[in-house]
């Protein structure tokens, strides 16, 4: 592989992720079929690239027009169609923006993991798409897994910057019909929604047999509320102002986090969505431990 | 009780207390601004919250709102008045303050008196009138200004200085002299009684109060007090004559619910007697002592007791004129009556008596009233009555010989008695005086004696009693008038004939005049032996002195509190008169022109005690004034039982004047706005309890 050079995929990252190749097993569908590609051929598909011989290889995969042009035994590979794709709906909104006690904000979080998951997914050969949203999509890259694609894919959460309100349940419903083919979907998102409303909006993706994961990113202050006396708060998204005596309503806000964060999962275990609580001071290689 | 601002001029303050409202509504503090990920879950918490907080919310506006109201009002000089402060115009109090002797009693260290001007002058310093003065009630009630002024300063001094009078108090003259002066006035009247409402001065004594003037009774002193007084002292006779038997009366009184034991002091005529006394409670004992008078003139004696606790009344003083000589007026009869020796036999009865002076007058001739002891009417013929009651009035016995021709009823007017039937000419009887039949020698005629019913032991017949100077009727009468045997109650027989027809008879005068004698016993030598008898002269002397008119010498005694006069007679010059007091000091007089000469009139109103008019060394008269018995009896009454104002305690008549002048609430206001502020503390540092929200 050529030197990657991005901001959101270190080299450091590349080689703990190699240790995660079983780690996906879970998050990425159908990884062992991932390793063993089909050898089926029909319109189902798609070549792929050409890659040289090495000793053991499938010898009837080597492309003999190729041989000839050039003396060197080259395999042709192709794209096999498979149940592995691995959708990834990064939350763009303004609320993704927010970092006070984490060292980076939560879209930067979201996007260093969501390019590790897509490295992790191409390395293996397997499709990953990106959509990045905020009250509505503002790029979607359909499922790749050439090194274009995640390049692509790299460069484009490298370029977000977060902004404009949030609306995960319609960016959802308007990503339902570009996405032909199940997969994992992996929404990436502070989650500051109704979840019956984003529930709703996950129900066509659970009918169509999508595994779907939910990942909580939050800023720690986000669920402690620290202390800050009276403050003015301006709503990043909406620029809502609003006073609150922070002592007064600390406890309550933990609580109503607290209630918030329940009902996620309540309705996540109840339609056997995975649904994880991290923020941006922990490691986002937490996440992939969880599925190990 | 009334709330007033005394500066409503600053009433549009109270619109300022709205300012904790548009704070509490519009104001926003500037906080420091926070970009936050999400302010909807603020919002949602806000409102569950709110729920808590709205309570804390209004309580902390009504505090603040309260607080700043509280200051604002400090600022309107808030007043709590009475309930009649908001009458307007000119509030004027007068001060009716007993001065009279009773109010000189101590309940505690500080006498009545002292405790009455005490609260008149705090009254007076709590500002409460506009204009005020004080009116004392004492004998002749008087006012210290002549109508109430502002110059309440000078009535507070005048409080202080002035000092309480032996002397009895005309409550309805100076109830009188106070309604006057209120009555001049206009806006808010009223009149403070400040007294000790002694029962037997106002006892009867209702409040009439014209309307509009308030009423208000403050008592002073709370208890009644035990005393003892000297309650009378005299001398009878008042006008002893030099060495006749003269008794000095002196009267105590126990005014006290228990027995009492005292001395009593008798000084006269520079002797010292004692005696001691016991009296029951609320009694009262007499002690006599009995002296003769060595010298004419005016003496003076005193009586006194032990210092009790009201020494006011434990002494007292008697004048009594002791006579050089009676007089006697002996009017003629005409020149042919049987009776015209008479006057002669009477001459000689002067010329044996030192002490009797004997003037004759003609026929039908009367002498001044009050110019003689004694008018002796020889053949009094029934005319000139009234004359004659006049004379006996001013304490000239009068001794009434009829006449042949004087009627009975003419007697019986003198007498002052109702005339009977058959009151026509009393008969006349004679004798020839020659003995008859059986007893030539014995000469004929009537015997008298002693009327049985007067009895040997009436005291003009003392001297008689012992049979040494026999019968004080001995002697044959050879006429006499038939005067009828039967006479009213009240007439005293002194001698009757042997056959019942009195000879003589005697009746005493009302209010202190002299005694009327019917003389039914012929003094001529033509007509009877009598006078030629032993026992006449005593006799005569006696029937003198004890029908001498029981008067006191009056006429030297003043009540205290009432002006000393004295008429020297036309040879005296009033300039070189000199009026001095018991202790000799000299005391400032006035001359006055009056139509009976010139009068001397002492300056100053009389306290007790003896006076004396001076000229040069000489005593040339003498006047007394003493304790007023009346104001001996310290009981006191409630004021509640005297008809008329309110009774009042003198400490809520000190509350109601500064009610009057208004109490000042300002201090309580900002004490209020410290305390609305303080829970606005303690109300904001409380935090709500947030409720726990339910896990769905």
């Amino acid at each position: 592989m050529p030197e990657i050079k991005y901001k959101f995929i270190r080299p450091e990252d590349i080689r703990r992720l190699s240790r995660y190749e079983f780690g996906v097993k879970a998050l990425v569908e159908g990884y062992l079929s991932g390793r063993h590609r089909s050898r089926e051929r029909g319109a189902s598909i798609e070549f792929k690239e050409f890659r040289q011989y090495a000793p053991g290889d499938d010898l009837a995969l080597v492309d003999w027009r190729v041989f000839a042009r050039t003396d060197r035994h080259y395999l042709k590979t192709f794209e096999q169609e498979t149940n592995m794709e691995c959708h990834l709906f990064v939350d763009c909104s303004a609320s993704m923006g927010f970092q006070e006690e984490g060292p980076i904000n939560k879209l930067e979080y979201a996007s260093f993991f969501a390019a590790c998951l897509a490295w992790l997914v191409t390395s293996k050969n397997d499709r990953v798409s990106l959509q990045l949203f905020d009250d509505k999509i503002r790029q979607f890259f359909e499922p790749g897994s050439t090194r274009r694609h995640l390049h692509q894919i790299l460069t484009a959460l490298e370029q977000q910057k977060a902004g404009n309100p949030t609306s995960l349940a319609e960016a959802l419903k308007r990503a339902h019909p570009l996405i032909k083919r199940k997969g994992t979907l992996v929404v990436l998102s502070d989650f500051f929604d109704e979840p019956e409303a984003i529930f709703k909006a996950l129900n066509p993706y659970l009918h169509r047999g999508f595994r779907v994961h939910l990942l909580h990113i939050l800023d720690p202050s986000e669920l402690s509320f620290p202390e800050r006396g009276l403050s003015r708060f301006v709503d990043m998204e909406t620029n809502h102002r609003l006073v609150v005596h922070t002592q007064t309503i600390r406890e309550a806000w933990q609580q109503e986090m607290r209630r918030h964060t329940q009902t996620l999962r309540r309705l996540a275990a109840g339609r056997q969505v995975d649904y994880a609580l991290t923020t941006t001071t922990e490691s986002w290689f937490k996440l992939f431990d969880r599925f190990a | 009780m009334q709330f007033l601002l005394a500066n409503p001029a600053w009433l549009w303050l109270l619109a300022l207390g709205a300012v904790p409202l548009l704070v509490h509504l519009f104001a926003r503090s500037n906080p420091p601004r926070f970009a936050f990920s999400s302010t909807a879950f603020l919002q949602k918490i806000m409102k569950k919250t709110a729920r808590l907080r709205k309570p804390q919310d209004w309580l902390l506006l009504l505090l603040r709102t309260l607080a700043v109201l509280a200051l604002l009002f400090v600022f309107l000089q808030p007043l709590l008045t009475g309930a009649n402060s908001a009458v307007t115009g000119k509030k004027t109090t007068i001060f009716l303050v007993d001065r009279s002797a009773s109010m000189a009693a101590k309940d505690g260290a500080e006498s009545r008196f002292a405790e009455a001007c005490a609260k008149a002058g705090e009254l007076l310093a709590a500002g409460s009138a506009d204009a005020a003065n004080v009116v004392w009630i004492d004998a002749e009630p008087d006012a210290l200004f002549p109508q109430p002024g502002p110059n309440l300063d000078y009535l507070r001094e005048a409080l202080k200085r002035t000092g309480v009078r032996m002397e009895s108090g005309a409550i309805s003259g100076a109830l009188q002299l106070a309604i006057s002066q209120l009555e001049q006035v206009q806006g808010e009247r009223r009149l403070v009684i400040l007294s000790d409402f002694q029962a037997a001065a106002w006892r009867d004594t209702p409040l009439h109060l014209p309307t509009g003037i308030a009423v208000e009774k403050v008592r002073i002193g709370a208890t009644d007090l035990s005393n003892v007084a000297v309650h009378e002292l005299f001398a009878t006779p008042a006008e002893p004559v030099v060495g006749q038997d003269t008794l000095m009366v002196c009267r105590l009184r126990n005014y006290s619910g228990t027995p009492r034991r005292t001395t009593l002091y008798l000084e006269s005529d520079g002797g010292r007697r004692s005696r001691d006394v016991e009296m029951p409670a609320w009694g009262e004992a007499e002690l006599n002592f009995s002296t003769r008078f060595s010298h004419a003139g005016q003496v003076a004696f005193s009586a006194s007791i032990a210092e009790d606790a009201f020494p006011g009344d434990d002494r007292r003083y008697g004048l009594v004129r002791v006579r050089e000589t009676l007089k006697l007026v002996s009017v003629a009869p005409p020149e042919d009556s049987l009776h015209a020796q008479g006057t002669q036999v009477l001459r000689h009865l002067a010329d044996s008596l030192e002490w009797l002076e004997c003037l004759d007058l003609p026929p039908s001739e009367l002498p001044a009233p009050g110019s003689a002891d004694f008018l002796f009417l020889h053949s009094w013929e029934g005319t000139q009555i009234n004359d004659l009651q006049s004379i006996s009035r001013t304490g000239t016995t009068l001794i009434v010989q009829p006449a042949v021709g004087c009627s009975l009823q003419a007697c019986q007017q003198l007498m002052g008695l109702e005339v009977g039937e058959n009151a026509g000419t009393i008969p006349i009887d004679t004798k020839s005086g020659r003995g008859s039949g059986d007893s030539p020698t014995t000469p004929a005629g009537w015997q008298a004696g002693i009327a049985a019913a007067a009895g040997e032991d009436a005291p003009v017949f003392a001297l008689f009693k012992s049979g040494e100077f026999g019968n004080p009727a001995a002697g044959i009468f050879l006429q006499r008038s038939r005067l009828p045997r039967e006479w009213p109650e009240g007439v005293q027989r002194l001698i009757d004939y042997q056959d019942g027809v009195p000879g003589m008879l005697s009746i005493h005068e009302k209010n202190q005049g002299g005694s009327i004698i019917l003389w039914n016993l012929p003094v001529a030598e033509r007509l009877s032996s009598w006078s030629a008898q032993t026992p006449f002269l005593p006799f005569f002397a006696e029937l003198l002195l004890h029908h001498r008119a029981v008067t006191r010498e009056e006429s030297t005694e003043v009540l205290p509190g009432n002006t000393l006069s004295w008429i020297p007679g036309e040879e005296i010059s009033p300039e070189s008169v000199v009026l001095v007091d018991g202790a000799g000091q000299p005391q400032q007089t006035n001359i006055l022109m009056t139509p009976h000469g010139v009068r001397i009139d002492s300056a100053e109103p009389a306290s007790t005690g003896l006076y004396q008019w001076k000229i040069g060394d000489g005593v040339a008269f003498q006047q007394l004034a003493n304790f007023p018995a009346t104001e001996s009896d310290l009981r006191l009454m409630d004021p509640l039982h005297i008809q008329g104002g309110e009774v009042v305690d003198a400490r809520a008549l000190l509350r109601r004047a500064e009610l009057g002048e208004g109490i000042p609430l300002w201090p309580w206001f900002i004490a209020a706005a410290f305390l609305f502020l303080l829970a606005e503390s303690l109300v904001s540092l409380w935090k709500p309890r947030p409720t726990t929200t339910p896990l769905r």
